[in-house]
């Protein structure tokens, strides 16, 4: 007999995982490229393309096809760094979508200057590590989820995470005594 | 890190209109619109064949869902051919130049590759985008199979009266398998002269249920398949065993 049937086969439920995830895999390219939106939104209509295209191969539950769509849009980003080499130079419009509630002219400064030593920071890290942080900070997931996610322990990534984290401190301290 | 939990970035108006024409919603409202076309299309030459035919026809050939039974074993048709071809036209092996890759980046449907028999060699491939259909042609043992692969828009194929059609289940799939088909006594192709660029093809035939043609159809997830040999050595089973591996269930 012939394999099993992928669960979202039919266009009613690629339809329903659309509209489930296409705001999780636009902020996950955000996070991961950095824009500007114009691409974000091209890879991230690249990224349901291509799995609609391969729909058929697809094998899992509903929380498994999250993470075939991350893949999937991964390998678009990284391929999208490979032809045009703007892992440094992106993100720098990550500042227009915070939500800025302090209308003091100054603070709002100093926020965007925060903001942009961050993200400075978060695009010299490898992709694996970048990817970490944006799970984790810009999807809010849980570390039991990112463990799952890239196939290991809960407590190695809890540990990989932490040792990112310590890494970027340091930096953003190093970083801020340059600035000033 | 507090500062990236409060990313707010949403995509613009421009992405969500480009997305409306994605496939999985173009498909399902356009499929719509053809569905609709195509039951009056099938209305109109059912009533046409009722009014026309007494006694109907046997009640087990209610049940066919891919063959529609001809009123007897003679056919004398005028067929309109439309701008895009014929769907199932199998024609000469020389049209078939296109590789696996090619037809997997040219269809806009994830295609199904048998996986069985083992000796089952794909030749190549041939597409028409117009009608959303793609055929692979494959050898086995030296002769000839073409595996159809369709976006479905539901159609029947005209047989005589005294064709036998099996139907079985395979998987979730209602398959069915006809041998024999129409001996062409003689064809023409017209153009209509108020319009040139129209064609009709005139086709006068007699059903042989010993012609050596066997056909397998079903629908799969909106897709229609169908597999289809004129030789006289390749048996049912083989072709069932081909239908087994891209049946998923």
């Amino acid at each position: 007999m012939g394999r099993k049937k992928s669960p979202i086969l039919s266009r009613h439920a690629f339809s329903t995982l659309y509209e489930r995830s296409h705001l999780v895999i636009f902020r996950y390219i955000f996070g991961l490229h950095g824009g500007p939106i114009t691409e974000i939104e091209d890879l991230t209509g690249e990224t349901f393309i291509h799995a609609w295209k391969a729909r058929r191969t697809f094998q899992g539950n509903e929380d498994d096809a999250i993470y075939w769509l991350l893949r999937i849009a991964r390998n678009l980003v990284y391929d999208t760094f490979r032809h045009q080499k703007t892992q440094k130079t992106g993100l720098q419009k990550i500042q227009n979508s915070i939500n800025q509630t302090d209308k003091d002219v100054e603070a709002q400064i100093a926020h965007h200057e925060k903001v942009q030593v961050l993200y400075s920071l978060l695009s010299n890290l490898p992709p694996q590590k970048r990817e970490f942080i944006v799970l984790r900070y810009v999807l809010g997931w849980r570390i039991k989820d990112i463990a799952h996610y890239f196939g290991m322990p809960e407590n190695t990534a809890s540990v990989t995470l932490r040792r990112i984290i310590e890494k970027l401190r340091q930096e953003w301290l190093e970083d801020k005594i340059e600035v000033e | 890190m507090a500062l990236l939990r409060h990313i707010d970035v949403q995509p613009s108006k421009n992405y969500y209109q480009r997305m409306a024409n994605a496939p999985w919603t173009q498909h399902a409202r356009d499929l719509k619109y053809r569905k609709l076309a195509l039951t009056i299309f099938v209305l109109l030459i059912l009533a046409g064949i009722f009014m026309t035919i007494t006694p109907l026809r046997t009640q087990a050939y209610s049940l066919l869902r891919y063959f529609l039974p001809n009123q007897s074993d003679t056919l004398s048709l005028n067929i309109p051919i439309p701008d895009a071809g014929l769907p199932y036209e199998i024609g000469s092996s020389e049209k078939y130049t296109l590789t696996q890759p090619e037809v997997e980046a040219l269809s806009d449907f994830p295609i199904e590759w048998p996986a069985r028999p083992e000796n089952l060699l794909f030749q190549g491939a041939y597409v028409n985008p117009q009608l959303e259909s793609l055929s692979l042609l494959f050898t086995f043992e030296g002769e000839q199979i073409v595996i159809t692969q369709r976006s479905a828009i539901h159609d029947f194929q005209r047989v005589g009266s005294s064709a036998s059609i099996e139907v079985f289940q395979i998987g979730n799939a209602s398959v069915e398998y006809l041998q024999g088909g129409w001996r062409l006594t003689s064809t023409s192709i017209q153009t209509q002269s108020a319009d040139q660029q129209k064609k009709v093809l005139t086709l006068k035939a007699t059903w042989d249920p010993n012609l050596s043609q066997q056909i397998l159809r079903w629908e799969d997830n909106d897709i229609l398949f169908e597999i289809y040999t004129h030789s006289k050595t390749i048996s049912k089973d083989t072709l069932i065993e081909i239908a087994k591996s891209l049946i998923l269930y």
